[in-house]
């Protein structure tokens, strides 16, 4: 059934899409945050952060990764689709250490390596059954 | 209170996905217009909205570090309850990958 869609409509390929728009949004919603942090008053409700530009583009972020989430339901059971989406444990900390210089402990990369080696045993049988299609 | 809160958050996540999955299904024989479709699409959407302000909510009261590994839970939760209210089929290899996945966020948010 899936041979019949286009690369850009793939709904693996939406998948992969939708964890980079959620990695996209995290560390935009972090870099807004600590811009935004200083004003007072209201920080509570997190609203101030509104003023920094890269919330307002996060937020399209979080807005197009559901979308390209609910294309990925049509397609893909929740019980396989919903364990691969949490590939986004593993591109949030890989992000934060290229783009913002966060550390990584040796005990993070060791969970990082579990949260892989479990997408893995997730995914092939998937793509055994891809395969025989 | 807040362990209440906590199963409130976690079993609108549950709902929310499970909801929006079967909207996802429904839709292919009975088309997004329909009444059916719509109710359980607008449910599942509400459910998944209340948990990201109770996740707020818990956020202020909790640490990160505290917070993120009961998160991980979900991951086996919601494979559960695909297979249960949806039918889906449950393999040892998606069993095992599902808890090896939550294994890993609980390390990765542990440290």
């Amino acid at each position: 059934m899936l041979r019949a869609f286009r690369w850009w409509t793939n709904p693996w390929f939406v998948l992969a899409l939708e964890a980079i728009f959620v990695t996209a949004s995290e560390v935009l919603l972090k870099v807004g945050a600590s811009e935004t942090r200083r004003v007072t008053g209201w920080e509570w409700t997190g609203l101030m952060s509104l003023a920094s530009i890269w919330i307002w583009v996060a937020i399209v972020f979080v807005i197009l990764s559901f979308v390209c989430w609910i294309y990925v339901l049509r397609h893909i059971p929740l019980s396989i689709a919903f364990p691969l989406s949490n590939v986004v444990h593993v591109f949030v900390p890989l992000s934060c250490w290229i783009f913002l210089g966060e550390d990584i402990s040796a005990t993070r990369w060791l969970g990082i390596a579990i949260v892989i080696f479990g997408l893995a045993v997730v995914a092939k049988p998937v793509a055994k059954i891809e395969e025989k299609l | 209170m807040a362990i209440f809160i906590f199963i409130i958050e976690i079993a609108s996540v549950v709902a929310g996905q499970v909801w929006v999955k079967h909207a996802m299904e429904e839709s292919k024989r009975l088309g997004f217009r329909d009444r059916r479709v719509l109710t359980l699409f607008f449910s599942g959407v509400a459910s998944l909205t209340i948990s990201f302000f109770l996740t707020i909510a818990l956020l202020q009261h909790f640490d990160l570090s505290f917070f993120y590994p009961i998160q991980g839970s979900t991951v086996v939760l919601i494979v559960l309850a695909a297979v249960v209210f949806l039918r889906e089929k449950l393999s040892i290899q998606l069993l095992i990958g599902s808890l090896l996945i939550s294994i890993g966020i609980v390390i990765v948010s542990l440290s």
